[in-house]
């Protein structure tokens, strides 16, 4: 009953990061929630083994492994892994272009949202879990295994590269409106 | 940070997890969880009818077996306790012979052992005092 109890609380704060954070590791919504309902599943089953001080590293980390297993298998290549300045062919459905989004704000938004995924996966993980999921240096260091100089790194070199392929998607779209 | 960086940022922080999710995984939980079947209720009925006989069983034991192991037990006892007076009236005997013999002899030791030579030193020591006082 207790741990029934505590597993609901834990899912109610801990699914949204979860959630997202596998969004943006395998870019696909549905994927997303498969993911999300694995990671919880595996929360279940190992929550008394699991200390609660490093339960949301533990969800997180659990969540990275999965999904890189996920796109391992599948080797898919709608998500970029390691593809540093590859551009991206083949993107999932709800990432291409809408010609319905008429509204350049929303046009804009999915641009950063195609520049994030073209990132490196690891430095996209930093990024999404300091900047979307609000975790700490120390907290990431501890989710991914690195070092917490690395993640500072990552982290900077993150948010220039973001910018950079932000500024990239514009001119492309310029190019191809003109 | 790029404007745009920071509206999608903004945007993603606001994504939520859908409750379907939390459905399918309560789902998933409980058909995790084993279901009772009948046979388990049918080998927990007959463990506990086993339990049941074994110790009627053991509430019929004692007036079989342990019965006449008891009453032999009873009359071993009895058989050992008058042993046991029997011998001990013969050690009793036996000490009182070793206590009278052993007051004969005291006697005889004190008389011809002792009692002289306390007498001829009382008598030394009588002789003594009466030529102290005559000197």
């Amino acid at each position: 009953m207790i741990r029934e109890l505590e597993f609901k609380v834990l899912c109610q704060r801990h699914r949204d990061e979860i959630y997202r954070y596998a969004r943006a590791l395998l870019a696909n919504q549905a994927d997303a929630e498969d993911a999300t309902q694995e990671v919880l599943l595996r929360l279940w089953n190992h929550l008394p083994r699991i200390s609660p001080f490093n339960l949301r590293a533990w969800l997180l980390q659990t969540t990275r492994h999965f999904c890189l297993d996920q796109l391992r298998r599948r080797s898919n290549p709608a998500a970029p892994m390691l593809v540093d300045d590859e551009f991206l062919d083949d993107r999932p459905d709800e990432l291409a272009v809408n010609p319905s989004l008429a509204a350049d704000c929303t046009f804009r938004l999915e641009q950063a949202r195609r520049a994030l995924l073209r990132l490196p996966e690891n430095l996209r993980s930093v990024f999404v879990l300091y900047e979307i999921n609000g975790l700490r240096y120390r907290e990431i260091a501890a989710t991914l295994g690195i070092p917490i100089n690395s993640v500072k790194v990552y982290l900077s070199r993150a948010r220039e590269r973001l910018s950079n392929l932000i500024a990239q998607e514009e001119r492309c779209t310029k190019t191809c409106n003109d | 940070m790029h404007e745009d960086l920071q509206r999608l940022t903004r945007e993603l922080r606001k994504e939520t997890c859908p409750q379907r999710v939390l459905e399918e995984v309560a789902r998933r939980i409980s058909a995790q969880s084993p279901q009772p079947s009948r046979l388990r209720y049918a080998l927990a009925g007959a463990l506990a009818g086993l339990i049941l006989l074994c110790g009627l069983a053991l509430w019929q034991w004692p007036p079989g077996r342990d019965g006449h192991e008891r009453l032999q037990q009873a009359a071993g006892s009895k058989i050992d306790n008058a042993q046991i007076a029997e011998q001990a009236e013969g050690a009793l005997g036996c000490i009182g012979r070793v206590l009278l013999d052993a007051g004969s002899q005291s006697e005889k030791v004190i008389l011809q052992g002792a009692v002289p030579p306390l007498r001829d030193s009382l008598e030394t020591a009588k002789n003594k005092i009466v030529n102290h006082i005559t000197l």
